[in-house]
């Protein structure tokens, strides 16, 4: 079942003098099974559409559908938990919620909250462990020796122990090296491709969206301004500037070289349809 | 004169595992050099040892010809700014102007100065109009740019940057970058900065590459990047337009590797034009 | 938590704002003695006028000054009802077989409630008109004169700017971890005891260590950029007083004359 949203509005603080309007008429409609990306600049409302979905916010007005649960404004969702225990979000900078003295049971804090046994409890987090990359040697360290990358790698799989149907994960590679960057985008791959998981990806990263996602919805003051699958998105990169995205590298040499007279189609995305495009031109005029 | 000589530089934090092990190496005046490693491999270390908020274990630092030591640390900071990674923990004033004044006040800069200075190292890095603004209202990017004006405002010869647009966003990363290299266009300021970004590295003059607190390659960028199997086993990624560069050489369409978006184009249409 | 009027400053151009805060640091200090002047109605009635008149030049909406004292509202009504229970003398009111209210009892409750709003809405127009760090700049010079003796001015005065400035930063990181959790399925409001116990670690342990980690970072920033508790430093902001400000300080004196001429007399 795709998450469905209708004419969604937050009003922060409404009624006093600091009310702040975030989103104004969100309508969108989110694959299941799919990555999509969640792009805009910082105070576009991607945050805040984003604790829409396991219940953190309430809409001022408008709908959410997702996993069985109706959400509309004012109403106290009845079993909230039920609702986090299907969406998992991840926060940016995860590592700084860790707080417990070894990693198995800062893992296990989650199940244990949804009143999982405690024995059961780690039983899961031996299983989870390993997919994020660690092993067991791991469980009865403290996670606050950790590299930053290690710790983040915790973090999360406190939050993919309480396997979730849909993960939605806030910037989940600020930060990180690039190496760190794309250990952690192959795990969200196989969260996807394996584990069939829905997963929503907030990011600046350009470069992860046309290599990692399925779907794109750009967000602009609080409005959705684009949505699309990922090849149409990048197909027609112009706008994409004109909003004040930076285009990953290959777009922006695809854009360099047209300026320069190269023909250069608009659905070549890869290095090697590029190189052979550019090579036909060169080669042409020997 | 080199700006900054290290010289069998060692640092441990416990005493006993040294996580910077007999580093040497020295950066020209003038120049824009850039360290890049793996996480782990002392870089972050290394910025923290030269601006003497860490003590060496052995070896010596010398800027700008004086040795770095307990009593020429205060008169040293005169003359090396420090750009840290988190905007927001170097973001000191409760506005703009104030936190660009915690400098000159720190370095008793007359009151009736402050002002013109403030105004014009805000200007400098594009935040003339926010000079009232609060940190809050700040993004990650703006807050970068206030630090580095905060810096500009002493008059440094050496400029650190220690993984300043890590946290940013694309669009502050390259606002900050473009700020870097406009720095390094002015005068003969010295810019070190400790990065990540293989974008920004191809632009540096210099490479520092660290291993497990070791200096493992010196170079320039072309030459760092030649070495592809052990950027690979440092896990160290090339920029985008080396890989492209490398594959119209497999192609034998051009000869000449190169790192850069613009040169790679500039390749292009010169075998376009000549033909 | 974004509710919060006391203690928040308002970006409004007024009068007021625009006023030397070492001036309304001791034009505060001079009407708080006098509130707590026993000068009856007259010196209450002066006392208000004064209040209002600040709040209107202040340009601040009497609702918001209202809204600081939300938090107190049950404090008084507890309060009234142990007076009301405890204090039987005055005229009674009220009579019904044991339960019985007396005048004094009403009177007394009243008489801490005006003091008490008095006291927040001075309080909360001098933080509402006056930016965090102005503040701190009028306390440091109004300390000045007791470096001599030994006073820290200078230091006091910087942590309580950087603990200012990092109030936002900490209320944002805070909401960001209780988010966190409680998509880790933490109820804040609801649970035993040892739930209870468990959500409150979860929320301060990261709380600290965050904070540890900023505090490191800043001091480490300080440091870089020539910072020495010890040394002199020059100052960027400077201070003046002008005509209002000395007006608004001898008005201020003279309300604390007028109740204590009454309170003597």
């Amino acid at each position: 079942m795709s998450i469905e949203i209708n004419h969604l509005e937050h009003v922060y603080n409404a009624g006093t003098p600091f009310e702040h309007s975030a989103l104004h008429g969100i309508d969108l409609s989110i694959p299941e099974g799919k990555v999509t990306a969640i792009i805009g600049q910082t105070g576009s409302g991607k945050s805040t559409l984003v604790q829409h979905l396991n219940g953190l916010l309430i809409p001022s007005a408008g709908t959410l559908d997702i996993c069985g649960f109706h959400i509309q404004p004012l109403l106290k969702i009845k079993d909230v938990k039920a609702l986090r225990k299907e969406v998992g979000l991840v926060f940016q900078f995860p590592e700084y919620q860790l707080f417990e003295e070894t990693i198995e049971k800062d893992i296990a804090f989650g199940p244990k909250n949804f009143g999982v046994e405690e024995e059961k409890a780690n039983e899961l987090v031996k299983k989870i462990l390993p997919m994020v990359g660690l092993d067991e040697s791991y469980l009865q360290r403290s996670p606050f020796e950790l590299s930053g990358g290690q710790k983040r790698r915790v973090a999360i799989a406190g939050i993919l122990v309480l396997d979730p149907k849909v993960l939605v994960l806030d910037e989940p590679t600020a930060g990180l090296d690039p190496q760190g960057a794309k250990e952690m985008m192959s795990l969200f791959m196989d969260l996807n491709r394996i584990h069939n998981k829905t997963i929503l990806l907030v990011s600046h990263d350009m470069e992860h969206v046309m290599r990692y996602c399925d779907h794109v919805i750009v967000l602009d003051h609080g409005k959705v301004l684009q949505e699309s699958d990922v090849h149409t998105f990048f197909e027609h990169p112009e706008w994409m500037i004109k909003v004040g995205i930076n285009p990953p590298a290959i777009i922006r040499l695809k854009l360099m070289l047209k300026e320069k007279g190269f023909l250069i189609p608009d659905e070549i995305l890869d290095l090697d349809a590029l190189v052979k495009c550019v090579r036909e031109q060169v080669m042409l005029h020997e | 004169m080199d700006a900054i000589q290290v010289m069998n530089l060692t640092f441990s934090y416990d005493g006993q595992n040294d996580v910077i092990k007999d580093v040497s190496f020295s950066i020209p005046k003038g120049s824009y050099t850039t360290i890049i490693g793996h996480n782990g491999s002392g870089k972050s270390t290394i910025a923290k040892l030269l601006i003497g908020l860490l003590p060496a274990k052995s070896g010596e630092i010398r800027i700008l010809g004086k040795t770095l030591n307990e009593e020429s640390v205060y008169e040293l900071r005169n003359h090396v700014g420090i750009v840290f990674q988190n905007p927001d923990n170097q973001f000191i004033g409760s506005t703009v102007a104030d936190d660009i004044a915690f400098g000159l006040e720190n370095h008793c800069v007359p009151q009736e100065e402050m002002q013109a200075i403030i105004e014009s190292s805000a200007k400098k890095v594009g935040m003339m109009e926010y000079l009232d603004s609060e940190p809050t209202k700040l993004s990650g990017g703006q807050k970068q740019r206030v630090a580095i004006a905060g810096i500009l405002a002493i008059e440094p010869e050496i400029i650190l940057f220690d993984e300043s647009t890590s946290m940013l966003d694309p669009q502050g990363k390259a606002s900050i970058n473009a700020q870097i290299k406009q720095l390094h266009t002015q005068k003969d300021r010295t810019i070190l900065s400790i990065t990540h970004d293989m974008e920004e590295v191809a632009q540096s003059d210099f490479v520092i590459v660290l291993k497990d607190g070791e200096v493992a390659m010196t170079g320039s960028p072309m030459e760092i990047f030649a070495h592809a199997k052990e950027m690979e086993e440092m896990k160290l990624d090339i920029p985008f337009a080396l890989k492209f560069s490398k594959e119209l050489i497999k192609e034998k369409i051009t000869d000449q590797p190169v790192c850069t978006l613009e040169e790679v184009v500039k390749q292009l249409c010169q075998l376009k034009s000549t033909t | 938590m974004n509710n919060i009027a006391l203690g928040r400053y308002l970006p409004l151009d007024s009068k007021v704002h625009a006023m030397d805060p070492r001036a309304k640091i001791m034009i505060l200090l001079f009407v708080m003695i006098a509130v707590f002047i026993p000068a009856g109605a007259i010196g209450y009635v002066v006392i208000g006028a004064f209040i209002l008149a600040c709040l209107f030049l202040s340009k601040l909406q009497i609702r918001f000054a209202l809204r600081a004292m939300k938090p107190i509202i049950w404090m008084m009504i507890f309060l009234l009802v142990i007076n009301v229970l405890v204090i039987k003398t005055g005229r009674p009111w009220i009579e019904w077989g044991w339960f019985s209210v007396y005048s004094d009892a009403v009177f007394q409750t009243l008489y801490i409630a005006v003091r008490l709003m008095f006291m927040i809405v001075l309080t909360t127009i001098l933080t509402a008109t006056t930016k965090p760090l102005d503040l701190t700049l009028g306390i440091e010079k109004l300390l000045k004169p007791f470096e001599k003796v030994g006073l820290p001015a200078h230091i006091i005065a910087m942590m309580i700017s950087i603990a200012l400035r990092f109030i936002p930063t900490l209320i944002e990181e805070t909401q960001r971890i209780m988010n966190a959790q409680a998509s880790r399925g933490v109820d804040f409001e609801n649970g035993s005891l040892k739930e209870k116990v468990m959500s409150i670690l979860s929320l301060i342990v990261p709380l600290f260590v965050s904070s540890f980690d900023r505090a490191e970072q800043l001091a480490n920033a300080m440091e870089a950029r020539g910072y020495d508790p010890n040394k002199q430093r020059t100052r960027y902001k400077v201070l003046k007083m002008h005509g209002i400000d000395r007006l608004g300080m001898f008005c201020s004196v003279c309300i604390l004359g007028v109740c204590i001429g009454i309170w003597l007399l």
